[in-house]
């Protein structure tokens, strides 16, 4: 599989935020051979997906879908770190209002 | 530069980056034994370093950051609290989540790489070294 499919995949996987839906999307339209490294991969994409969520109760139940045994061992680190960097990068770049 | 020198290059930064600490911090020690998750621990802050050897960065401008080869890998792995990076021109300290913040607010995107001495291919973020740099937020 080619790097940019196989990173489009990912991305839908992601686009199910929450993440056992994540990781049935996965094991539904993805080879066998590469589940590993589509859970290793997923972290990156899953927090702007998780940062779409209107509220942050349904952002924190989406983090908390992640299971804190989920591998690779980072994983929910990565996805719960992401998110509040990304959130952070939006909140600096709204415009001030005058 | 061949891998071999490449390799022994990169122990010597790895010594050379530990004696250096131990000026500072005596009791810093290298990992022991095969230790994915850290390579230098220094007992007296309570933190570990992951060293990383890249002098290709100077011909391709690109870092390789690996997280994935044939398994959960490096980035994926590491628990050290600094990744200290040298380029082949000098060193550079990171945090581990100021390279998370660089790959994801930067929105880079995984590639493969098989280098000639792999078996497998390994999963990369290659990040420009410029942009990395501005991620580097270090204080001891």
């Amino acid at each position: 599989m080619k790097p940019a499919d196989f990173n489009a995949k990912i991305k839908l996987a992601a686009k199910k935020i929450y993440y056992p839906q994540c990781l049935q999307y996965i094991e539904d339209n993805l080879d066998p051979d590469f589940h590993g490294l589509a859970k290793a991969t997923l972290p990156y994409y899953l927090p702007s997906s998780i940062l779409d969520l209107p509220s942050k109760e349904e952002r924190r139940e989406a983090i908390d879908s992640i299971p804190d045994d989920a591998v690779p061992s980072h994983t929910k680190d990565i996805v719960m770190i992401g998110v509040k960097l990304l959130w952070k990068k939006d909140r600096s770049v709204v415009p001030k209002r005058s | 530069m061949s891998f071999q020198k490449d390799l022994e290059r990169g122990v010597a930064v790895e010594d050379e980056l530990l004696r250096r600490l131990r000026t500072v911090f005596p009791n810093a020690r290298r990992a022991e034994g095969l230790h994915p998750q850290f390579d230098i621990e220094i007992p007296e802050l309570g933190k570990t370093v992951e060293v990383k050897y890249d002098p290709m960065s100077q011909k391709t401008g690109n870092i390789v950051i690996e997280y994935y080869h044939n398994k959960p890998s490096a980035f994926s792995v590491s628990i050290a609290d600094y990744w200290v990076i040298d380029s082949g021109d000098g060193e550079v300290w990171y945090t581990r989540r100021g390279i998370l913040e660089c790959i994801l607010s930067e929105g880079m995107e995984p590639v493969r790489i098989h280098g000639p001495s792999d078996r497998h291919p390994k999963w990369v973020f290659l990040i420009p070294l410029v942009l990395l740099r501005r991620y580097s937020n270090v204080e001891l």
